[in-house]
């Protein structure tokens, strides 16, 4: 029974990331081979971002004779990454998943209902462990070399520490849906915690970023501090480096023990959190004046509605926004800090600072993946979009407008304090506006093609599609390519190339693409969703 | 009203409707009576313009659901088995909603709104999100927003399904109502009594061909629907 429920799990887990096998039995050798490609391009890329962080204090570390440090740094950033990756799904898996009420009809005891997605949470924060703690790995044995015994040391202690972040998560993921479940503006509170959640998340990454330099120049003290205040991170460290098994004994304990705990303590409270409603007060209604609006006005509305509604939709598909506004309000705060994060000091030339700025809003702006999603999320209203006298073309006008409504004016106020703080000529500051805008546009109109050729209708938690369908990741990682390809082209090739005319080559590339994908949905588009 | 001719429509291999054909004149309530996976809700969602078919044709007042399916839609108003609505909203903002998407001034869309919230004891429930709704409360909403617009052809999927004993009473007094106005119902159902008394017409389905159609009195002759219904689908 427990086996069966797992690996309903995990057929969920793997369709929405890799679309129904019957789809896939379908598909083409060539689109499998480039979707293989593209999920290792997405993977190397990430390895490569957190290696290269760890290349800059592994060697010193090591040379302070303080190298378990580095993956102590590793498992304390796998933890905090777990937990704000993964604190609204585990909230969603665990009390909000729409087969709740089914299977707790059935007979099957609440306890392997819980077990059985406990565990999904569990391979979640494996396979996000594994992001930051396999390249911190790879580094680490650049300089001190691995044996069998290292190797195997670290894959248990992975497994642990993911245990750990687990029971972390979950245990955070109870109080969300607990508060949640006692308020009547439930959409708000989880909007709130969510946005919360991520100021807190950026507040750390900077800091970190920021802390670099004071962490090499006081390794003594910080282990010290760490073995203090995050004793599972230190003991990681310890248990990898020095391939200590009394090490991995007691981080096996800071994994099973508290896992355990909080399994026992939300089995016996699961039913009465799924079924708890206390928030619905019931108000009667009393008839006001309707509004009327265009059809294209209604169906933004409805957009807007459904995105206000997901905390995990905000937190996930706007974060780029998010970050814009959080750099721009940086900026204007800490002017010569965020500068030297840039690697510019305040005396640099203001053109080039601006092509650097405007690179950072435009990763910025292709994050607000807004529309990948958005198909999907008809689930099961699909047969109303298909049954009403509306063309396919105002829904498609629908998604990709409320998406710009979303992340538009959040891009917009960041481009222009960001131009208005570095003092740009105005010829610059138009483009430091219309390029990152030019980029939102593309990734929005990118987002609902991609959704649109590969849906996902059947899922049992909005998360699965706003986190783990092949759409989201293609449209978010795509969308960094995207944005990689004018950044490396200078760097590499068009470094000469005045300040001002870039900025036109890059507004330019971004429309033209944007231009390319309008030109696909225009001649697919219809089709595509007809077919569904 | 609705005019479904040599209506194929198939799953693979396997054929869900075949070669169906059926006629509904104006002021007509139409039954479509089968077993489970006879093919009753593919031919409505077909008629609604939600499936693509494979052969044959569907009019809906004269015209196309192939070449015209907005002008379609307009004219029709679909309720399906499962009410599966939009949760975010409230009563009031999806009732809103529609009537937007069917362009309902504002004064007509406030008074029937008031008139069938009234009548189906929903007008307190309006201002709650329609996923904190009961199956019965999504289904009267779902019918609610099926008449906003006075729809020519109701094309209704299992529509009694959840309704409290008084609010399958009220549907059936506006079924005829909207039928007296010229409109025409094709609905699918599995309580014959309900079809035995409600509907002009009926027609009986079988793993995708129509079995028998016509009156109900005749296709019913001496026997009750339930015992051809029985002796049809098992034959």
């Amino acid at each position: 029974m427990f086996k069966a429920l797992l690996m309903t799990r995990l057929v969920s887990l793997r369709e929405s990331i890799f679309g129904r096998a019957k789809k896939r039995a379908g598909s083409s050798t060539g689109k499998a081979a480039l979707y293989a490609l593209l999920t290792l391009l997405i993977v190397l890329s990430l390895f490569f971002s957190v290696g290269s962080m760890f290349f800059l204090i592994a060697k010193p570390l090591i040379n302070m004779n303080l190298g378990w440090l580095v993956m102590s740094i590793a498992a304390l950033m796998s933890v905090i990454l777990c937990f704000f990756g993964s604190i609204f799904m585990t909230e969603k898996q665990l009390f909000e998943a729409k087969d709740n009420d089914l299977l707790l009809s059935m007979p099957i005891p609440p306890s392997y209902i819980l077990a059985s997605r406990m565990l999904l949470i569990v391979l979640s924060n494996i396979f996000l462990s594994i992001m930051i703690l396999l390249p911190a790995f790879v580094v680490y044995c650049v300089y001190v070399p691995a044996t069998a015994v290292k190797i195997l040391f670290f894959i248990i202690s992975t497994i642990l520490i993911s245990l750990f972040s687990s029971a972390l998560t979950s245990a955070c993921g109870w109080v969300v849906a607990l508060v949640a479940s006692r308020m009547r503006h439930k959409n708000l509170v989880g909007t709130i915690l969510a946005i919360a959640f991520l100021f807190a998340y950026l507040y750390f990454y900077f800091n970190l970023q920021n802390n670099v330099a004071k962490l090499l120049a006081n390794g003594a003290a910080f282990s010290t501090a760490l073995s203090r205040v995050f004793p599972p991170a230190y003991i990681f460290g310890v248990a990898v480096a020095n391939s200590s098994g009394i090490s991995l004994a007691v981080l096996a304990a800071w994994g099973i023990f508290p896992f355990a705990i909080i399994y026992c303590f939300l089995s016996v409270s699961f039913i009465r959190i799924t079924t708890t409603r206390l928030g619905e007060v019931k108000v009667r209604y009393k008839e006001k004046e309707l509004k009327a609006s265009s059809v294209r006005m209604a169906l933004v509305k409805k957009e807007l509605g459904r995105f206000f509604s997901l905390p995990m939709y905000i937190l996930n598909c706007s974060l780029g926004a998010i970050m814009a506004l959080v750099l721009a309000g940086a900026l204007i705060v800490k002017k010569d800090i965020v500068l030297s994060a840039f690697a510019m000091s305040p005396g640099t030339g203001g053109s080039k600072i601006a092509l650097i700025m405007c690179a950072a809003l435009c990763f910025m702006a292709v994050m607000n993946d807004i529309t990948a999603p958005s198909v999907s999320l008809e689930g099961k209203n699909m047969w109303f979009l298909k049954s009403v006298p509306v063309d396919a073309a105002d829904i498609f006008f629908a998604k990709v407008a409320a998406s710009l409504i979303v992340t538009v004016p959040l891009i917009l106020l960041s481009s222009l304090i960001v131009g208005a703080v570095l003092g740009v000529s105005p010829l610059i500051g138009i483009f430091l506006v219309l390029t990152p805008l030019a980029a939102q546009v593309f990734v929005s109109l990118f987002g609902l093609a991609l959704n649109l050729k590969l849906p996902r209708f059947d899922w049992l938690s909005e998360i699965e599609v706003i986190k783990q369908s092949a759409s989201v990741m293609i449209a978010l990682f795509g969308g960094i390519g995207v944005v990689a390809i004018p950044i490396l082209a200078y760097i590499f090739i068009a470094g000469g190339v005045p300040a001002e005319i870039y900025f036109v080559i890059c507004t330019a590339y971004f429309l033209l693409l944007a231009s390319g994908t309008f030109a696909y949905l225009k001649r697919k588009g219809r089709a595509l969703f007809n077919g569904f | 009203m609705l005019k479904i001719e040599n209506l194929t429509k198939k799953y693979g291999a396997r054929r869900a409707v075949d070669s169906l054909s059926l006629h509904i004149q104006p002021g007509e309530i139409y039954g479509f009576i089968g077993h489970n996976g006879a093919g009753k809700t593919t031919t409505i969602k077909s008629c609604c313009g939600i499936l693509n078919f494979d052969e044959g044709e569907i009019f809906v007042d004269g015209v196309s659901i192939k070449s015209d399916p907005i002008g379609c839609k307009k004219k029709i108003a679909y309720i399906p088995d499962n009410p599966d609505l939009y949760d975010f909203l409230s009563g009031i903002k999806y009732l809103n909603f529609i009537a937007d998407l069917y362009s309902i001034p504002k004064k007509e869309r406030e008074e029937r709104i008031r008139k069938y919230a009234d009548i189906f004891g929903l007008t307190g429930d309006l201002g709650q999100l329609v996923g904190s709704y009961s199956h019965g409360m999504k289904q009267k909403l779902s019918i609610i927003s099926a008449l906003i617009h006075e729809p020519k052809l109701m094309l209704l999927d299992e529509p009694f399904v959840g309704l409290d004993p008084k609010a399958a009473h009220t549907l059936k007094g506006i079924m005829r109502e909207v039928c007296d106005k010229g409109g025409a119902i094709f609905f699918s159902t599995h309580v014959l009594e309900v079809a035995e008394k409600l509907c002009d017409k009926i027609a009986i389905i079988k793993n995708g061909k129509l079995v028998v159609s016509g009156k109900t009195d005749e296709v019913r002759g001496d026997s009750s629907l339930e015992e051809l219904f029985l002796e049809l689908v098992e034959a």
